[in-house]
């Protein structure tokens, strides 16, 4: 029975945790795709938290407002928050790069700076559910 | 057949197919955007943008 159920168990994860790209498609590619849908997600959920807690942050977690601040100014003036600007760049550079009018090494460039931004947003919306969002 | 072995059985072929649609799921292959893939998602960004927690904050 129990090396039934380590049996199930093994095969599971084995099942689950190999999910492989699909071929004829570049891994490159969809994992851009993959950190673009991510990064949106939890930048929103980030700025979300804070907007809803704004007074709060701003007085126990007053280093946050620069982060905020450097998310959703619009230095461009093109009308578009900056954070979502560079996802917008990155998929701007992904599909270029698809279709042969950009390089790796930009997509790359462009996909380091979208990394950056999401462990920032992972780690403070970590810290106002942690010290100030209630249970 | 009692009504709670007829209970058990409906939540154990539950557990079945939620466990086969898992599977099914971790199967698929991950692919690039469709073309109307990549336009929704740009389309989100716009809609998120329209939003007030996307705004610089006023103090």
């Amino acid at each position: 029975m129990k090396t039934q159920l380590l049996l199930a168990l093994s095969l599971s994860f084995l099942i689950l945790g190999c999910r492989t790209v699909k071929e004829g498609n570049d891994p490159l590619v969809v994992r851009t795709e993959q950190t673009l849908v991510i990064a949106r997600d939890t930048l929103d959920l980030f700025l979300s938290l804070e907007y809803q807690y704004h007074p709060v942050v701003r007085e126990r977690l007053p280093e946050m407002q620069l982060i905020v601040q450097t998310f959703t100014c619009d230095s461009n003036t093109n009308g578009m928050a900056d954070a979502l600007d560079w996802l917008s760049s990155l998929n701007s550079v992904k599909n270029a790069y698809k279709n042969k009018l950009d390089t790796k090494d930009n997509l790359i460039k462009a996909l380091a700076i979208v990394e950056a931004a999401l462990a920032e947003a992972q780690e403070y919306t970590s810290i106002i559910e942690r010290t100030i969002k209630p249970n | 057949m009692t009504p709670q072995l007829i209970i058990q059985a409906l939540a154990g072929a539950v557990a079945l197919v939620e466990y086969i649609i898992k599977i099914k799921n971790a199967l698929r292959q991950d692919t690039e955007w469709t073309v109307e893939e990549n336009t929704a998602w740009e389309d989100s960004l716009n809609r998120l943008n329209e939003m007030p927690h996307w705004k610089p904050r006023n103090d």
